[in-house]
């Protein structure tokens, strides 16, 4: 803390998680992954709205990382990452559970979360993880990717269909990844590069969250909130 | 009954005697404009030979006076003449007619249409045939033969009841009013004056007493509002009435015996309202004196209608009497049936229908009249439009009526099924029996619901509908419901027919929700054993276990174990493409971070190929072991992984390039002999070799355990 002021503005991040100990498991693995980083934490959604009121990026800054577990005492941690998505878009939030069904990927991803890790991984894998969604790979499992596939549809040649709808490059890099491939991998066999790859699988969580979105519309609509 | 039978079968062949022992001329004659017209001859009679139609003008005995026929002779009732005078000049000018035939030939005038007057002298014959009696006598002889048939049975059927017995004797005079009736208003041309006053007044007595049996009836059922001696003061009352009716000493016979008639139906409509205002709070008795009143009501107001009210009112009856005592027979029957008590509880129903009928045919009556009367339509024109009225406006009006008064549809099917779903699907078997109850007080609204003594395999009207019993359904007893519909009615057969809709819809919905419960069960059976299974054993090896790494790997284990058994997986079948591509993931993941480099190539041979869940387990701890292995101890820098899909089996092998297994992880460590046991267990092998350099484990496991024999 003592070298600010003569370096660019530190790294900023928050972590939201009820149980202590894998509070600072998860602040510990942070520290390994961004060194310098300024992490604070909260066991409780409300707190850390409050914190968020009063909360200024500094000049220059990189973009805020928070790590927000789902279900936490107070509230489910999507909500939160909904408000920090609309709040600024560049804010990194990494969705950090047990869960691995399907309503919570969903519900996480559609809110806009860059990442989803699960906490019981080991501590080299969750920092390797950190690192690359930070560096702008979001990470996806080919599991995650067979339930993306399932979920999303392709779309076919010159139709017009409501809501977003895959690409056929998208379901392709999908349908790679899903097979266990890496992206360098997938990269080789479209033969495109790995950025492309990257930029594909971005895109891909963009339109989750869209789709996401439209669903919540029309769920409103159905229950005449709209 | 046989008594009665036989008392019946007498007093009718009495009747025949008496009519067929007449003299008979053999000719049908009508009264026409005041005159007197042969309108028919019978071939085979004493005057076969008169040719009709023609006139009658007057009948002579051989060697007597002719007497001049008037049309009044021909009259069926000598009720409606205005003063005795006239009814005895007109008994007189009977006894000199009968006479006249009786005493031998006779002498019969006529007058042609041309205007000639004859004389035809004709033999009467000494006795009626049978046959030639007309068709108003067998009316009302079999009105007063039925009648007192259907008072035997009631009677029969309760004959210490007082107010069966006074329908008995409500019966027997309705019979010889009926009877005696029937001889003189059938009658060819004359009977004997004194045999004619006799059987008139034979007439007035039946009729009186048939009015006093009726009103003292209802005075004491279905509740008794009177004493039996208070009783006495009704024939007090119109016996001596009917004294100087017959004694000619009344005023008139309108008063003397008109008025007697109409006054006692009158007591009996006010008898059934008292009635009706005694009954209240007691459905049965109602539902008894609903269809008793509406039968007399009906009958009797039918025969005032059409026979007394146009004599009172200075007319000719509207209906011959003969056809106005089928009126009688209904009252009869209807009684019969409401003393009787049959079905009780579908009385009410058909009550209404015929109320409705006799409704749009009173209606039809009063419209085709006041359309001649008073708009002077042609009668098929006014008949037909009052018939489309009836149709297009009365009978809509009817089927609403109907279904608000009778019908009494509480719930609408859909509505009904989603009740029956509530119940059935409620939360415990106090919540369901409770919701039942509520159920069947929203649609019967029972006075009582009670548990049932004997069981009830089927619902049931009990106690001529005041009750209806229900089966055991719903988790709830058999129970027994009374006085539905706050105690005001009864069940009928539509609510039987409800309640066993009911019933079966429950007992459709039980089943379901039974195994839907069993469903439930055996899920969190599977969840407990694989929680006990599985997640206790890693977290006892966790617990049990010596260094810090071990306990984190065991903890991460049985959470990922959690996952499985949450989502559901266990006891499914797996894709085994799905398989390799995370496993080959997760251990790309591992080998980056350890910096080896892994060779895993991805054959197609897989597709299509599911795995069972205790294989999938089995290989990926196998894979995570020995990728652990090599990473921890061996030293490599590559790891070579293949999976292939062989017949029916999974072909593993792992390769790397490292320092080799020490002796002792191969044989006695841990973590390689766990992998052993446990590979082992599903039918399948695992062997470690020297590779060049490094290790080789090869591992074989079968697709199903059902394939585990057939291994190589």
């Amino acid at each position: 803390m003592t070298l600010s002021g003569t370096q660019p503005a530190p790294r900023s991040a928050i972590v939201v998680e009820d149980i202590a100990e894998t509070r600072e498991w998860l602040v510990a693995a942070l520290g390994h992954a961004f060194p310098g980083v300024v992490v604070t934490s909260f066991s409780h959604l409300a707190p850390c709205r409050d914190w968020l009121r009063t909360y200024l990026p500094k000049e220059g800054a990189p973009p805020l990382i928070a790590l927000i577990d789902l279900n936490l005492p107070d509230g489910s941690g999507a909500d939160l990452i909904r408000a920090l998505a609309s709040r600024d878009p560049r804010i990194v939030s990494i969705v950090t559970t047990i869960y691995d069904d399907d309503a919570h990927l969903f519900e996480a991803l559609g809110a806009g979360a860059q990442g989803y890790l699960l906490k019981d991984q080991d501590e080299a894998g969750l920092i390797a993880s950190l690192t690359r969604i930070e560096r702008g790979e979001p990470p996806l499992s080919p599991s995650i990717a067979r339930r993306i596939l399932q979920r999303l549809r392709t779309e076919p040649a010159g139709s017009k269909l409501d809501g977003p709808s895959l690409t056929v490059r998208e379901s392709e890099v999908l349908s790679l990844l899903g097979r266990g491939l890496t992206v360098g991998e997938a990269a080789r066999i479209l033969k495109i590069s790995d950025h492309t790859v990257a930029d594909h699988v971005k895109s891909i969580y963009r339109k989750l969250n869209i789709s996401s979105r439209a669903e919540a519309a029309v769920e409103a609509m159905r229950r005449g909130l709209v | 009954m046989a008594c009665v039978v036989a008392a019946t079968l007498a007093g009718a062949l009495l009747t025949i005697w008496i009519a067929v022992s007449q003299p008979w001329l053999g000719i049908t004659l009508r009264a026409v404009d005041g005159t007197v017209h042969a309108i028919a001859v019978d071939a085979q009679g004493p005057s076969r030979s008169l040719p009709v139609p023609v006139r009658a003008t007057g009948l002579a005995s051989a060697g007597g006076p002719a007497t001049i026929l008037e049309s009044d002779d021909l009259i069926e009732e000598p009720d409606f003449f205005e003063t005795y005078e006239r009814a005895a000049a007109f008994m007189q000018r009977q006894t000199t007619l009968a006479a006249a035939m009786r005493g031998g030939p006779v002498t019969l005038g006529f007058e042609h249409p041309a205007g000639v007057e004859q004389n035809l002298p004709i033999v009467p014959q000494a006795g009626r045939p049978v046959l030639d009696l007309p068709t108003p006598f067998w009316v009302q002889l079999l009105v007063g033969i039925g009648g007192v048939l259907i008072g035997g049975w009631v009677w029969a059927l309760r004959p210490q009841d007082r107010a069966t017995r006074l329908f008995a004797l409500a019966s027997v005079s309705l019979m010889i009013s009926a009877h005696a009736a029937a001889i003189y208003s059938s009658r060819e041309l004359a009977i004997d004056g004194g045999l004619f006053r006799a059987l008139s007044a034979f007439n007035h007595f039946g009729a009186i007493s048939f009015g006093i049996a009726m009103t003292a009836l209802f005075l004491s059922y279905p509740k008794p509002i009177v004493t039996p001696a208070g009783l006495l003061a009704i024939p007090a009352v119109f016996f001596p009435w009917l004294a100087a009716d017959i004694l000619r000493i009344a005023p008139s016979p309108a008063l003397g015996s008109q008025l007697p008639t109409a006054l006692l139906m009158l007591a009996i409509v006010i008898a059934i309202a008292i009635q009706w205002g005694v009954t209240r709070g007691d459905p049965r008795a109602r539902a008894a004196l609903r269809w008793l009143g509406l039968s007399v009501v009906i009958g009797a107001g039918a025969f005032i209608l059409t026979v007394i009210a146009p004599v009172l009112l200075r007319g000719l009856p509207a209906l011959e009497q003969a056809y106005a005592f089928v009126f009688f027979l209904l009252i009869h029957a209807g009684v019969a049936l409401g003393l009787g008590r049959y079905r009780l509880f579908d009385l009410d129903s058909w009550a209404f229908r015929i109320l409705f009928y006799a409704g749009a045919l009173a209606m039809m009556i009063i419209l085709d009249a006041g359309l001649i009367l008073l708009l002077h339509f042609d009668h098929g024109p006014s008949l037909g439009i009052a018939l489309l009225a009836v149709g297009f406006g009365y009978l809509p009006l009817r089927d609403a009526l109907w279904r608000r008064m009778v019908a009494r549809q509480t719930m609408p099917e859909h509505e009904l099924f989603n009740a029956v779903i509530e119940v059935a699907f409620g939360r415990s078997r106090a919540v369901r029996e409770e919701r039942w109850l509520d159920l069947l007080k929203r649609l019967f609204d029972p006075l009582e619901i009670a548990p049932a003594t004997a069981p009830v395999p089927d619902p049931a009207l009990l106690r001529d509908g005041l009750e209806l019993a229900l089966p055991a359904t719903a988790d709830t007893p058999p129970l027994i419901l009374r006085h539905p519909f706050g105690g005001r009615s009864l069940f009928s057969s539509q609510h039987l027919q409800l309640a066993r809709q009911l019933v079966s819809l429950m007992s459709h919905a039980s089943e379901n929700r039974a195994a839907y419960e069993r469903g439930v069960a055996e899920e969190r059976k599977r969840i407990a054993q694989d929680l006990h299974d599985d997640v206790g054993a890693r977290l006892l090896s966790g617990l049990h276990g010596a260094d810090l790494a071990q306990s984190q790997g065991a903890m991460r284990d049985a959470l990922t174990d959690i996952r499985t058994i949450v989502s559901g997986l266990t006891g499914t079948r797996l894709p085994l493409a799905d398989v390799l591509a995370d496993l080959r993931h997760e251990t790309r993941q591992r080998c980056q971070r350890a910096g080896v480099v892994l060779d895993w190539e991805m054959p197609d041979t897989t597709a299509g190929t599911m795995v069972e869940y205790p294989v999938y387990k089995a290989l990926r701890s196998a894979l995570r072991e020995a990728v652990s292995n090599v990473l921890k101890h061996a030293r490599a820098s590559r790891i070579e992984v293949s999976a292939l899909h062989q017949d029916n089996h999974i072909e593993a092998m792992i390769r790397d390039d490292g320092v080799g297994l020490p002796a002792q992880a191969r044989t006695g460590g841990h973590g390689l002999r766990n992998l052993h046991d446990r590979v082992r267990a599903i039918g399948g092998h695992i062997a470690f070799d020297k590779g060049m350099p490094g290790t080789r484990i090869t591992l074989t496991l079968p697709i199903s355990a059902a394939t585990a024999d057939a291994l190589p």
